[in-house]
């Protein structure tokens, strides 16, 4: 039981801790070097309409 | 005898050339770029829904606009 | 030779009318190996790869299909700015290629003879010559390479047949100052600011007829019948609609087979992780927390990538650009531009993508109006949502008789995001961004058949990126909910270090050593409390405490939701309950009085809410690089949400008034 204990809350750390980064990464909205947060893919691969 | 008209008048598919293309804005240069300048042949070939846009055919290939900028090119067939 | 000084690996410029076959050539040129990302300060994608000329290997820059470099949009700055070698950390390309559609040759070339002007060496790739010559046209290759005194080189964009060739004549043209082949004649005609653009296209007209042999005008031919039926006056429209329902049905039907073997692969997974693990907080977190989360997420790929196939293949063949014409009436009506028409259709994959693609649009005020409205064109996020509200409350059933009610919902919900969208943009533009109207000038480019390997790249990207969303966001937010809500446990647990005990709380609890059922356990826990406090604000809606939290979680991310019910009705669930699925979840579960918490109703409402509330935090971030303020997406959050809070309201409480609580 300890032993999972310690596990789960080493994981649960580490999701806050990733959730935080992800926060950060998203409102540095004034950085323009990455374009998105790896999320929903704006390479989009959509074709352009013409005009 | 050839007949003056602006394109949004054209009868569809009646070929004609175009022999002015009115307004000096952006729109009226991009229709340029696109190929609509005075001399080249087209073609109305069908209209949208409720009459707005157009397509219009030149240079081999389709081009869509709406009536205003039609209004503004002048016709003879 | 470039402008930042740089050790110069080569760079070439692919330049190009849209629909020119352009991307295909970079992609048979570069494989898979492209890069894409920002260029510094503007919001333009970018997209590299490397090509190799003989041995050296060259660095291939796409530029975004144009048909001028005077530029009036953005797209067009950045790539005439690229060109002239101006556009910071980009070097100059030291050639350009032209990709030039042999069946569009007079207006492709108009393009080419701007990049003469640029004073950068040029080779024409010419495409399409198959459709060309099966129109029964012909052309000189070497007359045309002559006339334009640059050479031509006939390419298969799709197999990259003539890449060889055209690797060779690029190399033959580095380092070699480009001649312009033509002179601006200063007479009558071709005085003022556009003389030189009849300068151009009489030189084309000229050397076309000298290149060209045009039989009888044929070419459309298949095109033109088809559109006569597509683009009718009247059944247009009406088709439009009929497609959009055959999609949405394929889609339900052709995934629910997998979607259900997914589903079960998960509870077996989950099943088995329960068995073979000791009983324990990790056997928790990994059977009700990760596997339930994650994998309540993972079950929609099937959907996902269904979904995708079908933009593909319409956006592919062309058809986009017709409904784009059916609707443009509509669309001028509150002022959108015909060039919104594309970014609002990406959106309904990711409004992201979309929002970006807005760039092309010229006015600020219309490119503001349509980024506001983006995100109601449903996103592929909200897709999960919709199939298992459908699913549980509204499988089975059928409208007249063929048509699955399932389609008609999904539409429906499409349908609304789009009529809010368009009347939010009424108001926009009558109000606020209120501007003359925007002209509307578009390519119908002919038919043609989807280019399948495209499209299933695309698609297999797509799934990628969903998984690996799946794996990061929403792993670690099912993570953190679950915490939430196994936290703190409210009762006497043995040989648990570190924790409190605590007292344990009212409710038939027999002694002090048993823990409370787990049902019990999730009303205390952090996500209960929560929960318990939002409920009087979303009761008016329907909605328990427990789609609450739920409801909260989405906000990080659309999917979430399902995660986070399919958390909580774990999470929830008694000791030696079976594993079920979701959709059974769902339509069991029960409101702290016994009631059902889920009515089809409520499920209504519930995809109400998330047609119109912005709920993902990335768009909100784009909006507001791309607006560069904060009031704009502040804005957006806000009447949003407004919106979307009454549009609950309103479909619940008329939903009960017309009886159908």
């Amino acid at each position: 039981m300890n032993i999972q204990y310690i596990i789960v809350i080493a994981i649960i750390l580490g999701a806050f801790a990733y959730a935080g980064l992800q926060l950060r990464k998203r409102s540095r909205a004034f950085s323009l070097k990455k374009a998105c947060g790896d999320d929903c893919g704006c390479n989009g691969g959509s074709k352009k309409l013409p005009s | 005898m050839a007949e003056n008209t602006i394109l949004t008048n054209l009868p569809i598919g009646r070929e004609a050339r175009v022999t002015a293309v009115k307004g000096e804005g952006r729109v009226t240069r991009r229709l340029m770029e696109m190929g609509v300048i005075p001399g080249v042949a087209v073609q109305v070939v069908k209209m949208a829904p409720f009459g707005d846009p157009i397509e219009v055919r030149l240079r081999g290939y389709s081009l869509a606009m709406r009536r205003t900028e039609a209004d503004a090119i002048e016709v003879s067939f | 030779m470039d402008t930042n000084g740089h050790n110069s690996q080569i760079t070439i410029a692919l330049a190009g009318n849209p629909n020119a076959g352009k991307t295909t050539l970079f992609n048979s040129l570069t494989g898979l190996k492209q890069k894409v990302a920002n260029y510094p300060g503007v919001t333009v994608e970018r997209k590299e790869g490397p090509w190799t000329l003989n041995g050296k290997t060259a660095n291939l820059i796409d530029l975004p299909g144009l048909y001028s470099l005077d530029a009036t949009s953005l797209d067009e700055h950045i790539a005439s700015d690229i060109i002239r070698g101006e556009q910071a950390g980009v070097q100059k390309p030291d050639a350009i290629v032209a990709v030039v559609d042999a069946t569009n040759l007079e207006r492709n070339l108009y393009l080419v003879m701007q990049m003469f002007e640029f004073g950068v060496p040029v080779v024409i790739a010419l495409t399409m010559i198959d459709v060309f010559e099966k129109q029964k046209h012909e052309i000189d290759i070497e007359m045309l390479s002559a006339r334009l005194k640059t050479p031509v080189v006939a390419v298969n964009a799709k197999s990259g047949r003539g890449r060889n060739q055209l690797a060779a004549k690029v190399q033959e043209v580095l380092h070699t100052t480009p001649v312009v082949p033509y002179e601006f004649n200063e007479n009558a005609e071709n005085a003022g600011p556009n003389g030189k653009i009849f300068s151009r296209y009489n030189f084309i007209s000229e050397v076309v007829q000298d290149s060209v042999w045009h039989s009888d005008q044929k070419s459309h031919r298949l095109s033109d019948k088809i559109d006569r039926v597509l683009t009718h006056k009247f059944f247009g429209l009406v088709i439009l609609v009929a497609i959009l329902l055959v999609v949405f049905q394929t889609i339900f039907s052709w995934a629910s087979l997998p979607m259900d073997l997914l589903e079960k692969g998960f509870g077996a997974i989950s099943d088995f992780v329960r068995a073979e693990m000791p009983p324990g907080i990790l056997t928790d977190l990994l059977a009700d927390g990760i596997i339930a989360g994650v994998g309540g997420v993972v079950v929609f790929l099937p959907q996902i990538l269904l979904l995708f196939l079908f933009i593909s293949l319409l956006e592919d063949s062309g058809y986009m650009a017709r409904a784009a014409f059916l609707l443009d009436k509509l669309m001028s009506r509150v002022g959108l531009h015909g060039k919104a028409f594309l970014p609002l259709i990406s959106s309904f994959a990711c409004a992201i993508p979309g929002i970006m693609a807005t760039r092309t649009i010229e006015s600020r005020r219309d490119r503001f109006a349509t980024i506001m409205i983006a995100p109601f064109m449903s996103c592929s996020a909200r897709l999960p949502v919709y199939t298992l509200m459908i699913g549980a409350f509204f499988g089975g059933q059928y409208v007249f008789g063929f048509i699955s009610m399932g389609a008609v919902l999904m539409l429906a919900m499409y349908a609304l995001g789009i009529i809010v969208a368009i009347v939010v943009a009424g108001i926009l533009k009558r109000t606020v961004l209120k501007a003359p109207p925007p002209p509307f000038l578009m390519e119908l480019p002919p038919y043609r058949l989807p280019n399948l390997r495209t499209v299933f790249q695309n698609m297999f990207t797509r799934a990628l990126l969903f998984l690996k969303r799946a794996g990061t966001v929403i792993l670690a937010i099912s993570i953190i909910l679950w915490a939430l809500m196994y936290f703190p446990r409210s009762s006497q647990q043995s040989a648990v270090s570190g924790q409190q005990p605590e007292v344990s709380v009212a409710g038939n609890i027999p002694s002090e050593s048993t823990p409370l059922p787990e049902s019990e356990q999730l009303k205390h826990s952090f996500a209960g409390k929560l929960g318990h406090v939002i409920e009087p604000v979303i009761q008016p809606l329907g909605f328990d405490w427990k789609i609450g939290v739920a409801l909260i979680a989405s906000f990080a991310a659309r999917e979430v939701l399902v995660s986070t019910l399919s958390i909580i009705y774990n999470v929830g669930k008694d000791e030696g309950a079976e594993s079920q699925t979701l959709i059974a979840a769902v339509r069991d579960a029960k409101t702290d009085d016994g009631k059902p918490a889920w009515t089809p109703l409520t499920a209504l409402t519930l995809m109400v809410f998330f047609v119109l509330a912005m709920q993902c935090m990335s768009t909100v971030a784009i909006v507001r690089r791309e607006t560069n303020s904060w009031s704009w997406p502040l804005f957006m959050i806000g009447y949003m949400t407004a919106l979307a809070y009454l549009g609950a309201f309103l479909t619940y409480q008329g939903g009960k008034l017309l009886g159908f609580g």
